[in-house]
């Protein structure tokens, strides 16, 4: 039995906004990363399900390649919306997306995160938590485009997509988090408080890749 | 603009920006609360550590390269330079002026002239309250032509 042209559309519609609807979720990743502590996140917290969900909303295709492989039948997804007013709402979805959230909206969300930084300084709060989370929210199309350009594009982009977010977390994202550490731990002695574990902070940092290797002798 | 260079932007604004102006503001500090004679060797270890952030991290990159990035003695190597470099570098610096501090006192010059007595503690900190500036420069001097080990 065929499957209904409107199912069918549907189903289009639903795989062309899963890049705008990963625009979204990177957004409420980048507001949860400030909830949960902007320098840290928390195991199993609301930043790492955002991530994850962004990771499978942009490898949703290759994903379904997957399970076609175990030989479960997927309908197709290629081709376009024949539907008219269902292609109407996925246009109207994608330009919502693209030209009120990404354009206006984070912008907006960024500043209100330079303005959390500053009103933290004042209260005698560490405004590094909401200045990472405004400089996320700021890079968040070059994170996107990142983040497509480690799409592999085959049954196991995922985790693919996975692992080169770590790669690029350490070998990135932490040797300039060192430095911040560094930072850090100037201002720590100044202020008579503890510094010792900043200056190892940041050899932790620096020697994250080591540590995982380390950690896989232990196991093994 | 890319959250790594962003985040990367940050910190080089803060460690070779903010805190060398950052350690002008210590070593007033220092001054101020050397006049008063209260302790004021924090505030002047935070301005040279201040104009220092770049080659603290250099260091640490250095220490940490020791056994390579991927290697599983990485924190170890790291941990074990960083230790040798506190016991064979700075220690043996902090003798000299150990040493020097007793000669200072067998040969009697600070009985004579004792450097915590008021008149003269008030003449250094009015020198220096002069000379911040001069003092920065100093310091700054000091630490570009420190060599890394």
């Amino acid at each position: 039995m065929p499957v209904p042209q409107f199912l069918l559309d549907l189903l289009q519609m639903l795989l062309d906004l899963a890049v705008p609807a990963a625009f979204l979720t990177l957004t409420a990743a980048g507001v949860s990363l400030r909830h949960e502590g902007g320098t840290n996140f928390h195991v199993n917290g609301r930043t790492g399900k955002w991530v994850l969900w962004t990771v499978v909303l942009l490898t949703l295709p290759q994903l379904l390649s997957w399970i076609a492989a175990q030989g479960i039948t997927v309908p197709s997804g290629s081709g376009s919306v024949g539907t008219s007013w269902i292609a109407s709402m996925e246009t109207v979805f994608k330009a919502f997306v693209n030209q009120i959230v990404v354009a206006k909206l984070v912008p907006v969300l960024a500043a209100y995160f330079v303005l959390k930084a500053t009103l933290d300084g004042a209260a005698g709060e560490n405004p590094l938590p909401s200045i990472i989370a405004a400089l996320f929210l700021m890079s968040l199309s070059a994170t996107m485009q990142l983040m497509q350009g480690w799409n592999s594009g085959d049954q196991y982009a995922t985790t693919d997509m996975l692992t080169s977010l770590w790669n690029y977390i350490v070998g990135q994202i932490m040797p300039a988090a060192a430095g911040l550490a560094c930072v850090g731990a100037v201002i720590n002695f100044v202020r008579h408080r503890p510094w010792t574990r900043m200056v190892f902070a940041a050899i932790s940092f620096l020697s994250v890749s080591g540590l995982l290797t380390l950690f896989q002798a232990m196991a093994a | 603009m890319s959250l790594n260079g962003a985040i990367t932007n940050l910190a080089s604004w803060a460690g070779n920006t903010i805190m060398p102006t950052m350690a002008g503001m210590f070593f007033a500090g220092a001054v101020y609360r050397y006049s008063k004679s209260h302790p004021f060797e924090h505030l002047l270890y935070g301005g040279f550590a201040s104009l220092m952030c770049s080659g603290m991290l250099r260091a640490l990159e250095g220490f940490v390269q020791n056994a390579g990035a991927t290697s599983a003695d990485g924190f170890w190597m790291a941990t074990m330079s960083l230790v040798n470099w506190t016991a064979n570098v700075i220690l043996p610096m902090f003798a000299l002026t150990q040493l020097a501090a007793m000669a200072l006192h067998m040969g009697g010059v600070l009985d004579q002239i004792y450097p915590g007595s008021s008149w003269i503690r008030k003449f250094i900190a009015a020198v220096a309250a002069l000379m911040v500036s001069g003092i920065l420069r100093f310091a700054e001097s000091m630490v570009t032509q420190a060599h890394g080990i």
